[in-house]
């Protein structure tokens, strides 16, 4: 009886743990937006400083991995379905399997994977950083509020680094993919394009932005939350920096799959395949 | 711009502190800080001289008791209601604390542009007169990774002070500096006392030397007592 009291107390924590981290994220989240909103000090030149330096870090010098990036997942993405699907007569098909992919799949996931590996690591040893060299003590003592001067700015900067790092990946996949697609089946850029905005709907924009958008949100929380999390010494900064890399990719993940779940769900009812 | 309140008394109550994880450092201990010019608090190592700086500055938060300033309890307030009282303290750290990312004028003119206290002109002057006068000209641009010890501490120090507050807290404010920046720190707060509306300075700090110059009383702290002694 004992062994299974502890098993379920084992479990229960288990359960409880991610659910209490998440609530202490949304918790910083709120806390911030109240702080920054509340905070009559902090002008708009203040904030803009720091996201702007933010979208430069964040955006700007991840533009030359994204390429590198984008370019081969469109390539790829074509070859292997052009390939394929010509078998078919699929080649109509390339518009669609390029928004179905590259849009709502692995744009918004890669993008996410970049920033948490250049931006994400940026952020949390920073702060953790800053945190043991009391700097987030001493904004207090100046009666600047840590959340609205530190978190605030880099979530904002964060956020508008996502969206348009990932706008940037579907455009240079979509030229990848043309290029491929013109050297294989001699399609010309009208068609191509032609194809894609037969494709592009607004459901895909709105798809396309909400995971890109709660991607950057999610990584520059936990992120900065991580990084809070320090202490005063510095061997904990490195701890707090891979468990913000793990956590932000396992939280994006799951809510990338999620998004995508709920939307193929969501199609398949329509068309009465599925019925709750 | 937020104003700031003028901090007529300070009061702890039946304080109960320590640190995550670690022993007591004040068991329900009540304190009426003194309305000395200078007060020197003293205690033995880690006996929690920086955390009741800490907890007077507002920067900790004990587990329980209560923390009246002008007798309203600020421990009930948020951020943005302690604010006008903030900025009647200044506080130096008795290491780090300066921003690393920002040269030490730009930590200086920090909580002046921040708080909007000066109008842009005025706060550099400001800054640039304050490191003039402590010679620190030369190195006003430079970031404080790249400046040496004592002239980090000292930018430190200076920077609780720059926008003029009434209370100013320095933990360990000698230890690291220059004989000569001594003798200017103790003209600045002299000439800060005169004429610059600051009322009262506590420090800690081993070496008794500020506390002579400036006359200051002693606090001697304890776990569960303080206790006051005059500096006559």
């Amino acid at each position: 009886m004992q062994i299974m009291n502890s098993s379920v107390t084992y479990l229960g924590r288990k359960f409880l743990s991610p659910l209490e981290y998440t609530a202490e994220v949304f918790l910083m989240i709120y806390l911030s937006l109240r702080a920054a909103f509340f905070d009559q000090s902090q002008g708009l030149r203040t904030v803009f400083s720091v996201v702007s330096a933010q979208i430069y870090f964040t955006g700007f010098q991840a533009l030359p991995l994204i390429s590198v990036l984008a370019l081969a997942s469109g390539s790829v993405v074509i070859l292997q379905s052009s390939t394929n699907l010509s078998v078919l007569g699929g080649g109509a098909m390339l518009g669609n399997l390029m928004v179905a992919i590259i849009v709502r799949e692995l744009a918004p996931l890669l993008t996410a994977l970049i920033v948490i590996a250049r931006s994400g690591t940026a952020v949390a040893s920073e702060i953790g950083n800053m945190r043991v060299n009391r700097e987030v003590e001493a904004l207090e003592s100046m009666g600047i509020h840590p959340l609205s001067y530190i978190v605030f700015p880099r979530l904002v900067g964060g956020v508008v680094s996502v969206i348009c790092l990932a706008v940037y990946f579907v455009l240079i996949a979509c030229l990848g993919g043309f290029f491929v697609s013109s050297l294989l089946q001699q399609i010309s850029f009208s068609y191509f394009i032609d194809s894609l905005a037969q494709a592009f709907t607004s459901v895909d924009a709105g798809l396309f932005f909400l995971k890109n958008a709660f991607s950057g949100v999610i990584i520059f929380m936990i992120c900065c939350y991580q990084g809070l999390l320090v202490k005063q010494s510095p061997h904990e900064v490195p701890q707090v920096t891979t468990r913000a890399v793990v956590n932000s990719v396992i939280y994006v993940v799951f809510f990338n799959m999620t998004v995508t779940i709920l939307f193929y769900l969501g199609r398949l009812m329509s068309m009465g395949l599925v019925v709750f | 711009m937020t104003k700031r309140k003028p901090i007529e008394s300070m009061e702890l109550k039946n304080i109960h502190f320590a640190y995550e994880g670690g022993p007591n450092i004040f068991e329900s201990v009540s304190l009426v800080l003194p309305k000395t010019r200078a007060l020197w608090v003293r205690a033995i190592g880690g006996r929690g001289k920086t955390s009741l700086l800490k907890l007077l500055a507002g920067l900790l938060s004990p587990q329980s008791g209560d923390y009246y300033i002008n007798g309203q309890n600020v421990l009930e307030m948020s951020f943005e209601q302690f604010l006008p009282y903030r900025l009647s303290l200044g506080y130096a750290f008795d290491s780090g604390g300066l921003l690393s990312n920002r040269s030490l004028a730009e930590n200086l003119i920090l909580p002046l542009l921040y708080h909007k206290l000066l109008h842009p002109d005025e706060a550099l002057d400001r800054v640039q007169e304050v490191f003039a006068f402590f010679g620190l000209l030369q190195a006003a641009e430079s970031r404080p990774s790249s400046v040496s010890g004592s002239q980090r501490k000292l930018a430190c120090v200076i920077r609780s002070f720059i926008h003029w507050p009434q209370v100013v807290f320095l933990d360990d404010p000698i230890t690291g500096l220059k004989d000569d920046n001594l003798d200017d720190l103790l003209h600045f707060v002299t000439e800060g006392f005169s004429m610059r509306g600051l009322r009262q300075v506590i420090f800690t700090g081993e070496n008794p030397d500020l506390a002579q110059r400036l006359g200051a009383d002693e606090l001697l702290i304890s776990p569960d007592w303080f206790t006051l002694r005059s500096a006559a």
